[in-house]
């Protein structure tokens, strides 16, 4: 594993990014956000403390820029634990009681006494020796096994009990993960989730009394409630007949709301908590993050890069593309019946999907024979990875089926090229096509927002931009303005770096 | 005639055997019998067999000739179980957990193997450390008493596989044959020779048969490849790393009973013998005959472990798989706590009858082992100083059930500690006492009671977290 270019005093660092499964040992996504982030603020020095799973063995799948100094990980479920030293009664009870109100209610002092707790050496054994509590004191004492029951008793008191146990056993593992990590002292920290990355940036923020912030691009809490609805590792003892209407919780509900209550901790916590578009800022509001907290930074891309492109509108067909990886969150499904549809009113039009095919072999096999059970074969084209400049000045029509996305550079790369765009109504896609609330002066429609697994919509909205120019080329040109001024990789790169100033002089 | 597929009905002959043998009436003595047999069969036997030769046969051999006969099987009976009783604990939970995942016959065969090789080994090294610190000069009796240790090992680790897989029944078959032989050859060796060590050989060869009948039993007609059996050894002694606790408990159990009869053997009163064995017939003679009246205790134990005990493991183990709420789990928790002390304490209402019993009839058993008026009170306090041994015996098996093992080495340390610290300053305080085992187990009660008592009542926690070894990967 890359070790950072140099090392420097924790006191000397500016700001700590807490990311969790992600950055460096995932390619693509948020990953390529946070390199993109840091590589754009060359004067800060960063700190980049990793949350995984175990600690075994990663490959590093990104390279430091110069300007991180420190890196470390954090194990949730670590492979070695050390062995219980168990509380006296009297510390027993009232840890037990700070865990039930940070799980029940997501409270925050009940959070930041359970950080003092942690950093303050306590008497523990049979010869009462005073040090510092380990996960594993924290996590296999009586005292934590008393407010598990504690909490199982108040919550799902009809759920499993082993299930309940090894949820408890997870989330409170990494709980306590996050507690006892080492933490580099830096001026504020970052957190790019909420969830546990979220809690280890409150607790460096409550230990070292420096600001957090929280940076969110999905909605972690909304992801991991999605996660585990349709979770088929988890069996329900509790049967709510058809309608699921019973007050009875389950040890589903357990995990949900327990994430919930760690995202309502980061968001008491944190000093600012930013997010892509306005659409997340009514889930954060949902959770208990205070208005007042709540900003919006959009990603930003390169604009100088498409700057040299013309279109190429002579000697091809209409094409249309939609640009992603061939994985069912994509559904690319629902664009390959749309191309069907389309191809009836446009016959010689072309729909490239354009990504690698490798995540999801099965997925990519399914959407192959849906094409060829439609004819489609020489409409279709999946044409793998490929340098999408390459294409985009061939490109009419831009379409995104997603079922869920946040900010997809996609569109935002099709508009700097002007092309217009028809998108799922997800995430950020209808501030993207139809300008933000607040876009002032208000620049007009770049396209077509469309329901999603919605093939009939997806399919009138493309031929009515592929048969109208003038709607095409005036939709591109809105896209191209509303890119160019909300979404330039300068404009957010200013904006974090307003942020990291309030943060760092507070 | 019977119809095609049906056996005929029994007989009268076969109903009345059943019924009396395997039904109500004798098949919980039976089952009592194979128990003590596992527990205690190699000292009832080699007691019996010596106290027999030693009638029969004094005028020839003469009484340093007995005396060295009955100490070198003394001497090897003590040394081996401490080899073997931990080895054979190892190797006994090792098949269970095997038989649990579905391998237990491919691992049975060659984890016999390995732990009686490791056993034997180890008894062996042991013999032969003790034998040149004695400084046995006869080296065909140091030879003969090595391999006595050796078979006795091997013995004892075989019982315990036996016990492990519940084959009672050719256990009690195999062990007569095995004693059987012993005993006859000794008696027709004696009228052959008076060499002690061909008396120590004939007896051995008995042992050895068991062991070489019960191996056979286990392993079957085709010994496990050679692949296996390096297999077994990459299990095994990883194994009696990880359960090292549950080793130094086995041991420290096994020392804090003899320690006391060493500290006369290695005193200033000490006895030794023409061979050149160390002991002190006065006290191990007393302690010897209190400490048989223990047996009941063991074997009952046994048989309760194997009976209620395990049901209410198996109910409480069965709720947690039927993914059962809280509620329903705790109710089998409190049942295993009410059946466990409801156990406990009727063997020790047992056993304390049978010492009460013993006490009374202590007068019958002076005049039998000829004892003196100072022997005679010895001995009524060794029954009550075996009676709460009896007690810890039974509290250390709650903690080894309720998976408490660092706390049941503790206890069984601390017994042997204080048998060690409390025979010395007895002795030389107040002379030859059985006083110093008596304080001892009775100062080690409170502890154990106090550890069995918070491992029941917080069974469930050391169960899934304080004692579960599958949440402490890589210590």
């Amino acid at each position: 594993m890359q070790q950072p270019h140099s090392e420097i005093p924790d006191s000397e660092i500016d700001v700590c990014l807490v990311v969790e499964g992600a950055y460096p040992f995932v390619a693509g996504g948020v990953s390529s956000w946070l390199d993109w982030l840091i590589r754009n603020q060359p004067e800060l020095s960063f700190a980049v403390v990793a949350i995984v799973a175990d600690d075994g063995p990663r490959q590093q799948k990104m390279a430091f820029p110069d300007n991180v100094v420190h890196f470390s990980t954090v194990a949730l479920s670590p492979r070695r634990a050390g062995r219980s030293r168990q509380f006296p009664r009297q510390a027993a009870d009232w840890f037990g009681t700070r865990l039930e109100k940070v799980l029940a209610e997501g409270d925050r002092a009940a959070f930041a006494d359970l950080v003092a707790f942690a950093e303050t050496p306590q008497p523990r054994g049979a010869l009462r020796k005073r040090r510092q509590p380990g996960r594993s004191d924290l996590l296999d004492s009586m005292a934590s096994w008393d407010a598990m029951l504690r909490v199982y008793e108040q919550r799902a008191p009809q759920s499993s009990f082993m299930d309940f146990f090894w949820a408890w056993r997870f989330l409170l593992g990494g709980f306590f993960s996050v507690l006892t990590a080492d933490l580099p002292k830096a001026a504020c920290y970052h957190a790019i989730s909420t969830g546990f990355a979220g809690l280890l940036a409150a607790r460096a923020a409550l230990a070292h009394d420096r600001p957090a912030l929280i940076t969110e691009h999905g909605i972690y809490t909304n992801e991991r409630r999605i996660d585990l609805t349709m979770a088929d590792w988890l069996s329900d003892t509790i049967d709510k007949g058809p309608r699921g209407i019973d007050a009875r919780k389950d040890v589903r509900d357990f995990w949900i709301e327990s994430f919930e209550a760690f995202a309502r901790v980061s968001y008491a916590t944190a000093r600012r908590i930013t997010t892509l578009y306005r659409g997340n800022q009514t889930f954060q509001r949902a959770i208990g993050a205070e208005d007042e907290k709540l900003v919006v930074i959009p990603n930003g891309i390169e604009l100088g890069q498409f700057a040299g492109l013309e279109p190429v509108s002579t000697g091809r067909r209409p094409t249309v593309a939609l640009i992603g990886r061939v994985v069912p969150i994509k559904d690319i499904d629902t664009m390959i019946v749309a191309a069907a549809e389309i191809r009836r009113n446009v016959p010689d039009v072309e729909v490239l999907i354009m990504g690698p095919t490798d995540e999801d072999p099965d997925y990519f096999a399914t959407c192959q024979k849906r094409v060829q059970s439609l004819g489609l074969e020489n409409t279709v084209r999946f044409t793998g990875r490929v340098n999408i400049f390459d294409y985009l000045p061939r490109i009419d029509v831009l379409t995104l089926t997603s079922i869920s996305e946040a900010q997809p550079l996609v569109l935002l790369e099709g508009g700097a090229a002007g092309i217009p765009c028809v998108a799922t109504d997800v995430g950020s896609c209808r501030e993207i096509i139809e300008g933000a609330p607040d876009e002032a002066p208000k620049l007009g429609t770049a396209g077509f927002v469309v329901p999603p697994m919605s093939p009939q919509a997806m399919s009138e909205a493309v031929v009515e931009l592929l048969m109208d120019d003038a709607l095409r080329r005036a939709c591109g040109a809105v896209l191209k303005r509303r890119v160019e001024s909300r979404f330039s990789s300068g404009a957010s790169s200013r904006r974090y770096a307003d942020l990291y100033r309030e943060a760092m002089a507070a | 005639m019977s119809a095609p597929g049906l056996s005929p009905p029994p007989s009268r002959l076969e109903h009345a055997l059943s019924w009396t043998a395997g039904g109500r009436v004798l098949g919980p003595v039976a089952s009592f019998l194979e128990r003590m047999m596992v527990v205690a069969g190699p000292w009832l036997i080699s007691i019996t067999a010596l106290a027999v030769i030693s009638v029969t046969f004094e005028p020839v051999l003469g009484r340093s000739g007995i005396e060295d006969l009955s100490l070198t099987v003394i001497y090897a009976l003590c040394l081996a179980p401490l080899t073997a009783g931990p080895v054979g604990a190892v190797v006994a939970r090792l098949l269970n957990e095997a038989a649990e995942a579905g391998d237990g016959e491919g691992r049975t065969a060659s984890l016999t193997l390995v732990g009686l090789v490791v056993a034997g080994f180890g008894a062996a090294v042991l013999a032969v450390l003790v034998g040149l610190a004695l400084g046995i000069a006869d080296r065909g009796l140091m030879v003969a008493f090595v391999f006595l240790t050796v078979a006795s090992a091997q013995l004892w680790v075989c019982l315990a596989i036996l016990a492990a897989l519940r084959a009672y029944g050719f256990l009690m078959a195999a062990f007569t044959a095995g004693m059987a032989l012993s005993v006859g050859a000794m008696f027709f060796t004696a009228r052959a020779t008076m060499s002690i060590d061909f008396l120590v050989w004939s007896f051995t060869a008995g042992l050895f048969f068991f062991v070489m009948l019960s191996t056979g039993r286990v392993v079957g007609r085709v010994w496990p490849e050679s692949e296996r059996v390096l297999q077994a050894c990459r299990v095994f002694f990883p194994a009696l790393v990880q359960q090292r606790f549950l080793v130094l408990g086995i041991l420290f159990a096994f020392l804090a009973v003899w320690v006391d009869k060493w500290v006369f053997w290695f005193g200033p009163d000490s006895i030794v013998s023409d061979a050149g064995f160390r002991h002190f017939g006065y006290y191990d003679s007393v302690m010897f005959a209190a400490h048989l009246s223990i047996l009941p205790t063991f074997a009952a134990m046994s048989v309760f472990h194997d009976g209620p005990l395990t049901r209410a493991v198996e109910t409480f183990r069965a709720r947690l798989h039927t993914r059962a709420n809280h509620e329903s789990v705790r109710a089998s928790v409190t049942d295993l706590g009410t059946t466990v002390w409801t156990g406990v304490i009727r063997i020790g209402f047992v056993q304390g009858i049978v010492t009460i019993a013993a006490i009374l009839l202590a007068p019958i058993v002076a005049r039998l082992l000829d004892f003196d008026i100072t022997q005679f009170f010895l001995v009524r306090i060794g029954f009550v100083a075996v009676f709460l041994h009896a007690i810890i015996y039974l509290l250390g098996a709650i903690l080894v059930m309720s998976g408490r093992i660092r706390t049941f080495c503790a206890v069984q340390g601390l017994h042997l500690a204080a048998n060690l610290f409390f025979s010395v300053s007895f002795y030389f305080t107040v002379g030859v006492s059985t006083y110093g085992f008596f304080v001892a187990s009775l100062a080690v009660i409170p502890v154990a009671f106090g550890a069995a008592h918070v491992a029941l009542s917080r069974f469930l926690y050391f169960s899934l977290v304080g004692e579960n070894e599958s949440l402490y990967i890589g210590n």
